[in-house]
């Protein structure tokens, strides 16, 4: 195990996957709370054509890429909350429509993108201390969004109408947080892929929820499964011939059915607490 | 007693369609106004209206003394139930939590919220529900959550109260103790209510006055009058018998 920590590759793929471990399972809560978890695919998979047109105009694909999420997050934000259509359609449309135009791009524009590859799935191990500055940049705006607006943003969770008719400005936080989850998943996509990140912004949340009923208690354990996910998968694929994106989603998936079981006991046992009282 | 608030020939139009027209009535502090119509009718709209989340295209609206268009600046004073839907009901959060949401203004950001448990404290016992404050939210019946959400939007010690179909979804013994519950604070506290219900036995016998409207508005007036008048018939678009509550004869829309 410490061999592992000798490697340059390893140190800095371990600081990536407790930065993105961080990021994404505090912002988990609140896209599980809010029912956002189609939009942590839809951006990711709309990212590709940021990514595209980035690949192909030799600028920075993680800068594109940043830029079309965020847009696509905030786009979202904006045509559901006009009431016009549902988030689902809209994200339904965005997804389809950024995959078609990466798709595009690339084909149009023959050439060796081997850069393709690592982010349709991910390549943690190549990670630069420019990548470890930018998801520690994301990482520290995410927190200070969170926090100091952390009370709002539950209320907005727990009923936007009443919040809104309390006077809170729904709109403008409901739209920082969009664009929030689309930088998560741009920095994020560098540890699982494009087509793997979702699971990291959905899970440590979903199962966080499955055994707390207390928000405090929800956001630690997102945290716990987060960073168990991602280091854990980190590690694992050091020692066994597995992918470190598909390591992290599968113990990530491992630990949202650990929580499944734990909540049907859980509540078996409650039940006969119930019934044994009431006898 | 004063006026709380005041419509005057009221037209809310919304993506280029009236969705209100001729809206006209007056609501007096302490009083309770029921507001009747069927799906779709506006009256959601119309609480919306008051609390100056949807703009108005004509017309005078007044509301605890401030004139459209600055009525954000009386939403504090303003209690706020929307419908069951659109509440995340496995929120993790305790009683006391959720009811101290409703504490929270653009005054409040980027502070702590001082004497909250005071004020959530109080709004439990105004509701009978302080044994609750430490239960989970998601734990509760239908009809503990819903005197949970009231006591929400008591919690600002508001002079009015926007209720919109608190009783939807509830068993017969819920909806009385909730309507029992709505007269004693109306008694204690002088609030003045308006209460949109699909129950119109309910809210004819809580209600000091009523509007039914469909769009526009059909009938307004004491709920005794009202429910054996012809404009029920309108609002409904069907001819109505309160005794079987059943609608008889659907008339085409015009």
């Amino acid at each position: 195990m410490s061999e592992m920590l000798n490697y340059d590759f390893m140190q800095r793929a371990l600081i990536a996957a407790f930065l993105v471990g961080t990021l994404c399972s505090v912002l988990s809560f609140f896209v599980v709370l809010k029912r956002l978890s189609f939009l942590g695919a839809g951006i990711s998979h709309t990212a590709l054509g940021g990514i595209a047109i980035g690949l192909v105009t030799e600028i920075d694909p993680v800068l594109t890429g940043s830029i079309f999420s965020v847009l696509t997050a905030m786009g979202v934000g904006y045509v559901s909350r006009a009431g016009k259509m549902s988030a689902d359609t809209v994200i339904g449309i965005f997804y389809a429509a950024g995959m078609a135009l990466g798709i595009a791009l690339i084909s149009a524009f023959e050439g060796y993108y081997p850069e393709l590859f690592s982010l349709l799935f991910g390549n943690i191990l190549s990670v630069s201390f420019r990548d470890l500055l930018l998801m520690g940049i994301v990482l520290l705006l995410a927190l200070a969004f969170i926090v100091l607006f952390f009370k709002e943003l539950l209320a907005i969770c727990f009923d936007e109408e009443m919040a809104e008719a309390g006077g809170l400005p729904v709109g403008p936080l409901y739209m920082v947080l969009l664009a929030v989850i689309g930088l998560t998943v741009i920095v994020s996509i560098q540890l699982v892929g494009i087509v793997l990140v979702a699971a990291l912004i959905v899970i440590p949340g979903a199962a966080a929820l499955r055994i707390s009923k207390n928000y405090r208690g929800m956001l630690a354990l997102s945290l716990f499964f987060g960073l168990v996910g991602s280091i854990g998968g980190l590690v694992l694929s050091y020692f066994y011939p597995v992918p470190p994106g598909a390591a992290i989603v599968l113990i990530l998936t491992l630990l949202f059915i650990l929580t499944l079981v734990l909540n049907f006991f859980l509540e078996k046992k409650l039940q006969r607490r119930g019934s044994f009282e009431q006898r | 007693m004063s006026e709380i608030v005041r419509a005057d020939n009221l037209f809310v139009r919304l993506s280029g369609k009236n969705v209100l027209k001729e809206i006209n009535f007056s609501v007096r502090e302490g009083e309770l106004m029921g507001v009747i119509g069927p799906n779709g009718a506006g009256k959601t709209t119309l609480l919306r209206v008051i609390l100056g989340l949807i703009p108005i295209s004509q017309g005078r609206l007044e509301v605890l003394g401030r004139l459209y268009p600055q009525l954000k600046k009386v939403r504090p004073m303003i209690g706020y139930m929307p419908q069951r839907s659109s509440y995340e009901k496995n929120i993790p959060l305790s009683v006391a939590n959720v009811v101290s949401t409703g504490l929270l203004t653009p005054a409040t950001m980027l502070h702590r919220l001082t004497k909250g448990s005071l004020r959530v404290k109080e709004a439990l016992q105004a509701v009978g529900m302080e044994r609750f404050a430490k239960r989970y939210f998601q734990e509760l019946s239908g009809g503990e959550q819903q005197r949970i959400l009231l006591a929400r939007s008591l919690v600002r010690k508001p002079k009015l109260l926007l209720l919109d179909e608190p009783n939807a979804g509830l068993d017969f013994p819920a909806q009385q103790k909730f309507t029992a519950l709505l007269q004693e604070l109306r008694e204690r506290d002088k609030l003045t209510i308006i209460l949109i219900s699909h129950d119109l036995i309910s809210i004819a016998s809580a209600a000091d006055q009523l509007i039914g409207i469909n769009c526009v508005m059909h009938t307004h007036g004491r709920p005794g009058d009202l429910l054996n008048c012809p404009g029920l018939d309108e609002v409904y678009r069907c001819q109505f018998d309160l005794l079987s509550g059943i609608g008889r004869g659907r008339r085409d829309r015009k």
